[in-house]
């Protein structure tokens, strides 16, 4: 249990640290940022999650935290107490690594052990955590196996397993469901939550699956070109993202975009343009607007699949794809050469009513559109 | 086109055939060349030394095992202590080897600043310069620092330090291609650099340890050159074989004796441990 706080956190990996031999002042690469003003406070017991696309700094961040990297700028609290400097072991904290790093030539009992015995505890005190760890994660008749005789999700337990016998102030997870298939991983995204649920600790989890990002998190961390896009529950990270790289990351299928649109004032009142209509932005979102004095604009409209309905009346499109998910069915419709995705719940549409290339209308709600500036790409609605 | 086509089927067939004999007969003749001083050895184990003077090629007419007999049990030259000496500088020069090329070579592989890339060039040209150079300028500075009868302690220390290079090459590529996982995990478990070497890294180098282990070993055992030159007062079991070779006359029957009790032990050890042997062999070089 501890409360953590990442204050303007920066990374910087020099050019010649990289291996890229400077050519001649002319070629020489640049310094390369990997985390910018990374700000964060995480809260006792809290389950932060950090997700983003490839490379886009969250793993470096978590090394950071753990003290595997060193911090090039800024400053990092565990309980008030500043760390950039204090070794990995001094930190207290535990560590899954995507691919488990168990080690090999230990059986699970003494991997989980190893920690304990580095510390000098009694044998006594090491058999009873490690067999408790191993019954809360149901590995009690693995302990004598070697790690090469286990499947991968036994594995994953065992590294669960070894940093939680430690009872680590900061528990950090490094995708570590990513080497699952998905039946298996899905089973263990349920375990972690109740794992979660047993041990009291602060969470400090890094994905680049949005599912579990939303499924596992307190709070989310939307991180993107070294810097943090955005933070929030998952809730507010879907319904109020910060800007068109969080609309578009997060959600699966990815948020509808029309770009080329304009928000137009007209009589106090704001409208956006899309399909040829100027529509009347709802009272809640008019407010917003209003409060910020915001001018007319170019913007980009953004509308997730899942808002978007078939309906009677509404704007006429052209069913180009149908794609049978199970339980939900995605609808591709093409409206003047754009694509646009529905989502609409299986059980809500009769299948032998669709057929491709029919004509369909579709509606939205107006209260469910999010506009982001063109230029600076933010949410015009984000207050 | 057809015809032309099956007729340099059939004479590429002919000719891989034609190949694989040429092959074949190559390993033959190898075989043949490599068998001749075992055969030699093995059919003068039995004669007398007046035999083996007149006809040191033919085969036995009359099996004596005198000279074996008498190189066991000789009372002026113990070969148990020949054994032992030979024993005491092979496991100590191995053993030493292995620690010291195995911890240089993690400082090298996992390091990269100066000092790691200078001792690796270092260890490198070591594995470019031949080793029978280094004998007269070694033999001066042993005799500089008063070393040149240290005994056994110094056929070790010479073993080592001529085995080193080729121990840091071999593990260097093996740790490199360790993940970092391990180390970083055990880092965060409490263990300094020194507990993360010794009891995460070096267990997982068994292979590597295993090729260095028997290249370097059969290489010290087998030596001649080394007690002979600077071993002083030491023999090992192939300097051994000079007990028999005298100023005016050499008994052959003994040398052939001592040669094939030198031989003895790695013999056995291949056939007992031939598995090991190459598992170690391969495993080592493929990971490396």
């Amino acid at each position: 249990m501890a409360k953590v706080t990442l204050h303007n956190i920066m990374k910087v990996y020099p050019a010649v640290d990289r291996g890229e031999k400077p050519a001649g002042k002319k070629n020489r690469s640049e310094d390369f940022v990997a985390v910018r003003d990374f700000n964060l406070e995480v809260s006792d017991n809290e389950f932060i999650v950090f997700v983003g696309p490839s490379g886009c700094g969250k793993s470096t961040t978590l090394r950071m935290i753990a003290g595997l990297e060193e911090i090039t700028e800024g400053e990092f609290y565990i309980d008030d107490e500043l760390v950039n400097d204090v070794a990995p072991k001094d930190r207290n904290i535990a560590m899954v690594f995507q691919n488990y790093a168990l080690y090999p030539h230990m059986t699970v009992y003494n991997n989980m052990a190893f920690s304990l015995k580095l510390r000098k505890e009694k044998k006594e005190v090491i058999d009873q955590k490690v067999r408790s760890s191993a019954e809360l994660l149901d590995i009690t008749e693995l302990l004598h196996r070697k790690p090469k005789t286990l499947s991968g999700g036994q594995r994953q337990r065992v590294a669960i397993g070894r940093a939680i016998v430690r009872d680590p102030k900061v528990f950090l997870m490094d995708e570590p469901l990513s080497n699952l298939d998905t039946k298996l991983r899905n089973q263990m995204r349920a375990e972690i939550i109740k794992l979660r649920e047993r041990i009291q600790t602060t969470f400090i989890y890094v994905t680049h699956d949005q599912i579990e990002a939303m499924t596992l998190g307190d709070r989310i961390v939307v991180m993107n070109n070294g810097q943090i896009q955005q933070i929030g529950t998952p809730q507010e990270v879907f319904d109020d993202p910060s800007n068109l790289f969080v609309a578009g990351f997060i959600g699966t299928p990815q948020m509808n975009f029309f770009n080329d649109e304009k928000l137009l004032l007209n009589e106090g009142k704001y409208y956006i343009t899309l399909f040829d209509q100027n529509i009347e932005l709802p009272q809640r979102k008019q407010e917003i607007l209003k409060a910020r004095n915001q001018e007319e604009t170019d913007v980009v409209v953004g509308i997730r699949p899942p808002h978007i309905t078939i309906s009677d009346n509404g704007t006429l499109a052209e069913l180009d794809i149908i794609e049978m998910m199970g339980s939900e069915l995605h609808l591709h419709l093409n409206v003047d050469g754009k694509d646009i995705i529905v989502v609409t719940p299986t059980t809500a549409t009769d299948l032998s009513t669709l057929h491709k290339h029919q004509q369909v209308k579709f509606s939205f709600h107006p209260e469910l559109i999010h506009i982001f500036d063109k230029e600076i790409k933010t949410n015009l609605f984000s207050l | 086109m057809n015809k032309v086509k099956r007729h340099r089927t059939k004479h590429n067939f002919a000719g891989a055939e034609k190949n694989s004999l040429i092959v074949q007969l190559l390993l033959i003749l190898v075989v043949i060349i490599v068998s001749i001083p075992i055969y030699i050895v093995i059919i003068n184990l039995f004669k007398t030394t007046d035999v083996i003077r007149t006809s040191p090629l033919s085969f036995p007419t009359v099996f004596s095992l005198d000279s074996l007999i008498y190189v066991i049990t000789d009372p002026y030259k113990n070969i148990w202590e020949l054994y032992l000496n030979s024993a005491l500088v092979t496991f100590g020069g191995t053993i030493l080897s292995v620690l010291l090329s195995s911890m240089v070579a993690y400082f090298i592989a996992r390091s990269n600043n100066r000092l790691s890339n200078f001792m690796r060039t270092y260890f490198m040209l070591g594995l470019m310069i031949p080793y029978i150079l280094v004998y007269v300028p070694l033999a001066l500075l042993l005799r500089f620092v008063g070393l040149m009868n240290g005994g056994i302690p110094v056929l070790i220390f010479i073993y080592t330090s001529n085995t080193i290079s080729f121990g840091v090459f071999i593990f260097t590529g093996f740790i490199r291609s360790l993940p970092r996982d391990m180390e970083e995990s055990a880092s965060l478990d409490g263990a300094n650099i020194y507990q993360t070497f010794w009891r995460i890294i070096f267990p997982l180098l068994k292979p590597a340890t295993a090729t260095v282990a028997i290249f370097v070993g059969v290489a010290m055992w087998n030596d001649f050159l080394t007690p002979m030159l600077l071993g002083g007062n030491i023999q090992t079991i192939t300097t051994g074989i000079y007990n028999a070779i005298g100023a005016h006359a050499t008994d052959w029957a003994r040398v052939f004796a001592y040669v094939f009790m030198a031989s003895l032990p790695l013999v056995i050890a291949f056939l007992t441990l031939q598995k090991q042997f190459i598992s170690g062999l391969t495993s080592g070089s493929i990971k490396g």
